[in-house]
């Protein structure tokens, strides 16, 4: 009997060991994540793809971003929040002992280009520094050129980006698409003139291209060992396929022909939304639009010189009305180039608001009750659509407080170029693109051709400057900040309303997720198709 | 000289293509890479020389000779043209033979209605509506694109439409005026059978007009594909031409207005050779 009773004991200790040892282990082995597996095939029907270049590096404007952006992957990529994240750069920080001259960035280990051979050092630095040359004439070239000055390897991981002057904007020249890192063993073996093309770009991209038909389609397929498995695509192959026309794009989402569609605007909108079967994604206020007194640019006397002449302008708009009536609600009223998510957001300030007797007084003050008579330009751009219902709407507002409208609307390659040339009076519409590090100095800082700025003022100027070589981001925000305030205390421009930039789906699509104030067909790797 | 000046009256590539932070010197680079850093007089001998040899220079956004870029998509408008001529004439023949047999009746107003029809409405609400019954309603047809014949169907109606009507118009003048003529008269005394008196001897003599005019239709009709193949993103010349004044690609601008008026050219005189060959009359003695 007492043999009995010590045998238990020792059953119950080696269980009771065994579970403790099995409830150690679980937590030293991690969960393996499910992995992404890309499945089914849409059709995507866009405006335009500009010149539809299959080479990032070749984009010369950000129409092009649906292909380009998902044909390779930067150092530094831009998140569904408009910030910038490591990439292929595990990590990026300034330099001791470079006087801030020098950056250095860690470069992930493991990643694979498209034809199974490992990214190197090399290949970063080699990509860099085509995208950065004039031959390339990549649209960021001219932005890399002026804040990267030299590309040096350091070790087996780690490369350093020099720029000419201390700078903060080097994370973001390294972050655009033209960026993508590619293989210089298969472009040295290729040669430029047939790197680029369907059958020769290799890169890491999550999407790798299959087919191409230029003016009709573009086919890609998902690249399942995409090295951030969050961002491995769901869908197996997107067509993207070229239909200039709204009421055709329409009517391809009815069909089913295509499974998500760009530019629903307006009625549009709200035809898709009536349709149980299909349904929209948004992108909320991917722009900016105000008004620029041109005036203040100008020697010659005018009433929009006078700061309650323009407050009375602002007043005078109904914009809750124009989002309502024109935008179907899909927009917000603006308090200038600044957005919610921007560095240097002040909560405190708030749209004019629509105040006509307000207006009327403010006119009054000035001396002008018995109206006067103002040019307003502006252009049909496909960022802000309907704008020039916008300035019918602005015009007729005005209207009713005497002021008489000469109303202008060109296409947008004639209206900016003039604009640049600081060519217009009275005041020329702008829309400008969402900004979420508050490189506004790019836009208004005076004394270079192509500045968009029709105002110069000392203080605005300072500040410009100092935002320009601020490295401290908190320091920086600060100014931003203060810039903001003196645009919109100073009504530097007149503003209107961010748009949401809107798509419409159909039943193949279970969700999209889509890139936050960003306008273009782009994060192809977060649509979801439905079961 | 036209061609070369109109199509920089559009602008400058540059504001395009460059960004705002771009400097002066990216400007100059870019300028000089384009060959817009030249005089515009020597860009015109440029363009003057090449055009002679078939060579009309390169693409400023596709970076590829302008030429080659206008013959990936000529065939497409080709195709299009050619079904919207062969529609045209295939419904508007006829219906101008019938309207001019039975001048005055229902019939005869049923043409005239269709022809005023035919050339009020515009092209770009009436494919849009086709695409609405037979693509979203009906599910009949494809809404748009290039592949096979069942997309060829709406923007050939559409763009043959207006040149229907224009022909069923012509046939109908010409075969009343045929059929006033002695001979017409002198054949139905004879006895001929009505159907041999209108198709084969008053129609051989009316159609002379009618075939010379769709030859000449046929080249105004390649030269206005523009809303039709925007409408159905059918991928041709037309929205070749619109793409590159938008993005200010002057080459391919000069080259398609060159070879759409060369076109034009060769084709009148064709035209008038043709005439000459069919209507023994007015050959030159």
């Amino acid at each position: 009997m007492s043999g009995k009773r010590k045998a238990v004991p020792r059953v119950k200790i080696a269980v009771t060991v065994l579970l403790l040892s099995a409830f150690c282990f679980s937590f030293m082995v991690k969960p393996s994540l499910a992995k992404t597996v890309p499945k089914g095939s849409i059709v995507i029907a866009l405006t335009s793809i500009a010149d539809e270049p299959v080479d990032p590096a070749r984009s010369k404007t950000n129409i092009d971003r649906p292909i380009t952006d998902s044909m390779g992957e930067p150092l530094v990529w831009r998140n569904n929040a408009g910030k910038l994240v490591p990439s292929l750069a595990k990590s990026w920080r300034l330099l001791p002992g470079t006087n801030n001259l020098g950056w250095e960035f860690k470069i992930h280990k493991g990643v694979k280009f498209w034809d199974g051979t490992e990214m190197t050092v090399e290949d970063v630095k080699f990509s860099l520094e085509r995208a950065m040359k004039t031959e390339t004439a990549y649209e960021g070239g001219p932005f890399m050129r002026t804040n990267i000055q030299r590309i040096e390897i350091v070790d087996n991981e780690t490369i350093a980006v020099y720029s000419p002057k201390p700078t903060p904007w080097v994370p973001q020249a390294v972050s655009g698409r033209g960026n993508a890192i590619i293989s210089k063993a298969h472009y040295e073996k290729i040669g430029e003139k047939a790197y680029g093309t369907v059958e020769n770009l290799m890169t890491t991209g999550e999407f790798k291209p299959v087919e191409h038909s230029k003016m009709r389609h573009f086919i890609m397929e998902a690249n399942e060992n995409f090295f951030h498995p969050d961002r491995v695509p769901r869908v197996k192959r997107i067509k993207l396929v070229i239909v200039p026309e709204m009421s055709t794009r329409l009517a391809m989402l009815q069909t089913g022909e295509a499974d998500i569609i760009d530019g629903a605007t307006g009625a549009t909108i709200s035809q898709i939304q009536a349709d149980p079967k299909l349904k929209i994604a948004t992108s909320k206020m991917t722009a900016s639009y105000f008004l620029t007194p041109a005036d203040l640019y100008h020697p010659e006397p005018s009433p929009l010189k006078d700061k309650r002449v323009r407050q009375a302008l602002a007043h005078a708009i109904d914009v809750d009305s124009i989002i309502k009536k024109i935008y179907f609600g899909e927009a917000t009223p603006a308090v200038g180039m600044m957005y919610p998510y921007d560095v240097g957001y002040d909560a405190t300030i708030k749209p004019w608001g629509y105040d006509p007797d307000k207006a009327k007084k403010l006119l009054a003050e000035a001396g002008l009750s018995g109206g006067f008579t103002v040019d307003l330009s502006g252009a049909l751009t496909p960022s802000t659509p309907l704008c020039d219902k916008v300035l019918e709407a602005v015009a007729g507002y005005w209207g009713k407080l005497g002021v008489k409208v000469n109303l202008n609307i060109l296409e947008s390659g004639t209206y900016y170029a003039k604009y640049r040339d600081h060519a217009y009076r009275g005041f020329a519409a702008f829309s400008a693109p969402a900004n979420p590090d508050s490189m506004v100095s790019i836009w208004y800082l005076a004394g270079t051709k192509q500045m968009y700025s029709f105002y110069s003022n000392k203080e605005l100027d300072e500040l410009l400057q100092a935002q320009q070589n601020e490295l401290d981001p908190s320091k920086r925000a600060e100014i931003a900040k203060k810039i903001y305030q003196h645009w919109f205390n100073e009504l530097v421009g007149i503003p209107i309303h961010h748009v949401n930039t809107v798509w419409g789906m159909g039943p193949k699509i279970k969700s999209w997720q889509t890139m936050n104030h960003d306008p273009y067909t782009i994060g192809l790797e977060f649509i979801t198709p439905a079961d | 000289m036209i061609v070369f000046m109109l199509s920089r009256l559009s602008g400058d590539p540059l504001t395009l293509m460059m960004p705002p932070e771009a400097k002066q010197e990216d400007w100059d680079l870019m300028r000089k890479q384009l060959g817009l850093d030249k005089p515009v007089y020597i860009q015109y001998w440029r363009f003057l020389s090449g055009a002679i040899r078939g060579d009309f220079g390169q693409s400023i956004r596709w970076n590829r000779p302008t030429l080659e870029v206008f013959l990936d998509y000529f065939p497409n408008t080709l195709k299009l043209g050619a079904a919207a001529m062969a529609f045209s004439l295939a419904i508007g023949i006829p219906m101008g033979i019938i309207s001019a047999v039975r001048v005055g009746t229902w019939v005869d107003n049923f043409g005239k209605i269709f022809a005023l029809l035919g050339q009020s409405l515009p092209v770009f609400w009436l494919g849009i509506m086709l695409i609405l019954v037979f693509a979203v309603q009906l599910r009949i047809l494809p809404t748009s694109g290039i592949g096979s014949w069942k997309q060829l169907i709406m923007p050939a109606f559409t763009l043959g439409w207006y040149f229907t009507a224009a022909q069923t118009r012509l046939t109908r003048s010409s075969m009343l005026d045929v059929l006033d003529s002695e001979y017409i008269k002198m054949a139905r005394i004879k006895g001929v059978p009505e159907s041999r008196v209108i198709l084969k001897h008053a129609l051989k003599n009316a159609l002379l007009p009618v075939i010379t005019m769709a030859a000449l239709n046929f080249v105004v009709l390649l030269n206005g594909t523009v809303i039709t193949e925007s409408i159905f993103a059918w991928p041709g010349v037309g929205r070749l031409v619109v793409q590159a004044i938008f993005s200010r690609d002057y080459p391919v601008v000069q080259t398609c207005v060159f070879i759409a008026g060369s076109l034009f050219i060769f084709t009148n005189l064709a035209v008038d050779v043709l005439y000459a060959y069919l209507d023994p009359r007015i050959r030159y003695h």
